[in-house]
């Protein structure tokens, strides 16, 4: 486990549309803050659709035992999506960072939250050759910022992929957006 | 009895409710698995059918709910641990053969994740009004055994009690999960130190006899030589359809009701949760309790008295533990996703003041919600 | 039915509940003969049977395992019994309305599957139990309590509809040629995989009573001049050779 002697409890939300990855991204990190020793609690909601309409993908990480196992107030959003973002981001709590790729979102001015522009459709694009990568992208740079899990838990999820090919591609997306949350 | 910590304390594997459910059932010995897509609860059939390609055993996806049910049945009486799961529309499908099972004394489980109803409903969405339909949905009188889970580890471990259960009775027993539970991914810990229990399969007895002390009788399985006779109409105790006499009817349904409800203490399993003190109670289940666990320890730390009176095994139903509740605390709150299904059981239980709180926009409720709603109703 | 059957029924009834003139009582012996020609120990058979006069062929007369089950899920109960234990010879007895209207998605699903099961219908033409009813096997025409004047609705065909649902056999035949009645049943009972028996067994009670004058024995003479073979249904049109029975062994 990261080393800490506080209580930690950190709600994240990612937020977009169903096909985008959203619901694989929740479950990437929720597989990493249990592999760094974390209580974890990962819901999802979304529509009867299996492609389109509203997709979350929610995350608790905590030392402790998790009471209520749905989000109530994220410290991170996520927002992949303008319908998520316009919905949640001005919604939220002061405080909240709110990470949006500009590929999906033409952000507000929200004076009370800290936004992060994270281009992850576009350097997916651009370094991988497409964009389904860029749900890992998007969280590379969430947990870069967040320090939400360790990297070396981070890692060893990521080499979970059976196929070696998505290793490499995951390896890669994560690098980028590392470099992007470092830019930002 | 202390709440149970919600996730474990050594970490095991993080995993889905509903693959947990698979796990446990397989765990329990669970060899045949017949059942039909249906959101919320498809995980269940997948990894199960997963599990017994694997490792042995019969998986069969049928025609519909009715059909998978009825196939359980038909598997049970080889002497096979079997179970469907669905959701809510299947599980009314459902509905006609699981008053069989009772009558039959078939053991199988039923897992049903409750989506928000009625009919189709939001089928992505939680809900948590099937907790009728699981006492009530058959027509005549049955006591069937519902159990409820409220994290993931407990997909896994009321999911073994259920088969043990559903064994030692000789009773279909539900595992009534939600939406929420269901889908919901925690650290598990797969138990292995279980134990496990299989029916009585001896001839010696009849197989509906009513000999037995427990009223539980022999269950020897087809192929056994036993020239079984099962029927789903009134029988004698070697299972001769009896449908014009009076007495026969009067003493089958009246065993089958013992079975039950003369053990509710050995099946019965209630989680306490601060209530030593308590001057107000939670009585909640599933998903929504999980809700008021929350907000117990949020109204602590405003300094108000609060506990939870949690049931495991919703039927049959906890009426001695709710009612030595009633006697102590001020009120009652019972925080349900449907209109006050069992706040208006608990009524029936105890003389205080027990506040419904209810929600059906197929969201959990939110502690706070709850903390609220109990500063409003000193 | 003849003493030497004696062995396969339970002992201690006093005769079967049909009524006189059914057809069902031959079936049964029909059944029966079948199975002891393949010498099929009675410990390694099960009958399913739904809810209807014909599901109480196998329960309680045969002293083997049985399931009597709820009305139309005969197959279904039968499918997951079969899956569960494949070394049980495992025969569905039921009637028309049981195994094609009410629970003819489970049959139809059944023969897909190619599920190893025998199925023999009685198709008695009409809802015997509860008095009189059309059935989904009624001819046209025919009157029954809920069409005194005649029923409009064209009946199944069932052999066709199990052939062309994957069946890897059919037949048909009366009760009154009881012989080759019980031989298709046994031939059925040879073939591993999903087939299926449809036996014409009359109902003097409900059937021949609205429908044809005179005592039981002219039911039987209808029946029987109503049963054609497959040359003589080739020369009809489809609407004719709807208002009798083709009779024989079909195949896919």
């Amino acid at each position: 486990m990261t080393p800490s002697l506080e209580a930690l409890h950190i709600e994240v939300r990612i937020a977009g549309e169903a096909g985008q990855g959203v619901l694989l991204s929740g479950q990437m990190l929720a597989e990493m803050a249990s592999a760094d020793g974390y209580e974890v609690a990962q819901s999802a909601r979304y529509g009867a659709a299996v492609r389109g309409g509203e997709a979350l993908a929610d995350v608790i990480v905590s030392t402790e035992p998790i009471d209520f196992p749905l989000v109530e107030r994220p410290h991170y959003l996520v927002a992949l999506s303008q319908p998520t973002y316009d919905r949640l981001a001005p919604a939220q709590a002061a405080g909240t960072l709110v990470i949006f790729d500009p590929f999906f979102v033409k952000p507000q001015d929200l004076p009370s939250i800290r936004q992060i522009r994270i281009p992850a459709t576009d350097v997916a694009i651009a370094e991988l050759g497409r964009a389904t990568g860029a749900n890992v992208v998007a969280l590379a740079a969430l947990v870069e910022v967040s320090s939400v899990v360790g990297q070396e838990a981070a890692q060893t999820v990521l080499e979970r992929a059976e196929n070696p090919k998505f290793r490499a591609a995951n390896r890669k997306a994560w690098q980028l957006g590392q470099r992007l949350a470092q830019e930002a | 009895m202390s709440a149970k910590p919600v996730s474990s304390p050594k970490p095991k594997v993080l995993m889905q409710g509903n693959v947990a459910a698979a796990e446990g059932a397989y765990r329990a010995g669970c060899r045949f698995f017949a059942g039909y897509p249906i959101t919320p609860s498809s995980e269940i059939m997948v990894r199960t059918g997963e599990l017994l390609k694997e490792k042995g055993g019969t998986f069969v996806q049928m025609e519909d709910e009715i059909a998978s049910i009825g196939a359980v049945i038909g598997a049970s009486w080889t002497g096979v641990k079997a179970m469907t799961a669905t959701s809510g529309p299947g599980f009314s499908l459902m509905q006609e053969c699981l008053g069989y099972a009772y009558f039959t004394e078939t053991p199988l489980v039923l897992i049903d994740v409750q989506r928000a109803g009625p009919a189709t409903g939001q089928a992505t969405h939680v809900g948590q009004g099937d907790v009728m339909q699981v006492r009530y949905g058959s027509h005549g009188d049955v006591f069937p055994i519902a159990l409820c889970p409220w994290s993931v580890q407990e997909m896994y471990d009321l999911t073994i009690a259920a088969f043990n259960l559903s064994e030692r009775y000789r009773v279909p027993t539900f595992v009534v999960a939600d939406e929420a539970v269901g889908h919901l991914r925690e650290n598990v810990v797969l138990h292995d130190d279980f134990e496990i229990f299989n029916r009585n399969r001896s001839g010696a007895g009849d197989p509906f006899g009513h000999d037995a002390p427990d009223g539980v009788p022999p269950m020897p399985a087809y192929g056994d030589g036993a020239a079984l006779l099962v029927t789903g109409s009134t029988h004698d105790s070697r299972g001769y359809r009896k449908v014009d006499d009076p007495k026969v009817h009067e003493a089958l349904v009246t065993r089958l009701m013992r079975k039950t409800m003369d053990h509710v203490e050995e099946i019965g399993d209630v989680d306490e949760y601060m209530l030593d003190d308590a001057e107000v109670a939670f009585f909640a289940y599933g998903i929504s309790a999980r809700s008021a666990l929350a907000a117990v320890n949020r109204l602590r730390a405003k300094g108000v008295r609060a506990g939870l009176l949690r049931p495991r095994v919703l039927w049959p139903f906890p009426a001695p533990q709710l009612q030595a509740l009633g006697a102590r605390v001020r009120s009652l709150f019972v925080p349900e996703l449907n209109k006050g299904m069992i706040a208006g059981v608990c009524r029936e239980y105890v003389t205080v003041p027990v506040h419904a709180i209810n929600q059906c926009n197929g969201k959990a409720l939110s502690p706070d919600k709850l903390v609220a709603f109990v500063e409003e109703h000193p | 039915m003849t003493r030497a059957m004696e062995p396969y029924l339970r002992g201690g009834l006093k005769g079967t509940p049909f009524c006189p003139g059914c057809g069902h009582g031959v079936l049964l012996g029909a059944v029966l003969r079948a199975v002891d020609r393949l010498k099929i120990k009675r410990e390694d058979l099960l009958f399913v049977s739904g809810i209807g006069c014909a599901a109480w062929i196998p329960s309680p007369n045969i002293a083997a395992d049985t399931l009597h089950t709820l009305h139309g899920r005969a197959v279904a109960f039968a499918t997951g019994a079969k899956l569960a234990r494949p070394e049980l010879t495992t025969i569905v007895v039921s009637g028309d309305g049981d195994l094609t209207s009410i629970g003819g998605n489970h049959l139809i699903h059944a023969a897909r599957r190619d599920v190893d099961l025998t199925v023999i219908c009685a198709n008695n033409q009409i809802y015997g139990m509860t008095g009189g009813q059309t059935a989904s096997t009624t001819p046209i025409g025919a009157k029954t309590a809920t069409d005194p004047t005649g029923n409009r609705w064209r009946p199944f065909d069932t052999v066709s509809l199990v052939l062309s649902a994957g069946a890897r056999y059919a037949a048909r035949f009366p009760v009154t040629q009881p012989g080759r009645l019980s031989a298709a049943i046994e031939t059925a009972l040879s073939i591993k995989g999903f087939t299926f028996v449809e036996a014409i067994s009359p109902c003097p009670t409900q059937f021949g009573r609205r429908n044809i004058a005179g005592d039981v024995s002219k039911l039987y003479d209808a029946i029987a001049a109503l049963c054609i073979d497959e040359e003589q249904a080739r020369a009809m049109d489809f609407d004719t050779r709807l208002l009798h029975f083709v009779t024989g062994e079909f195949r896919p």
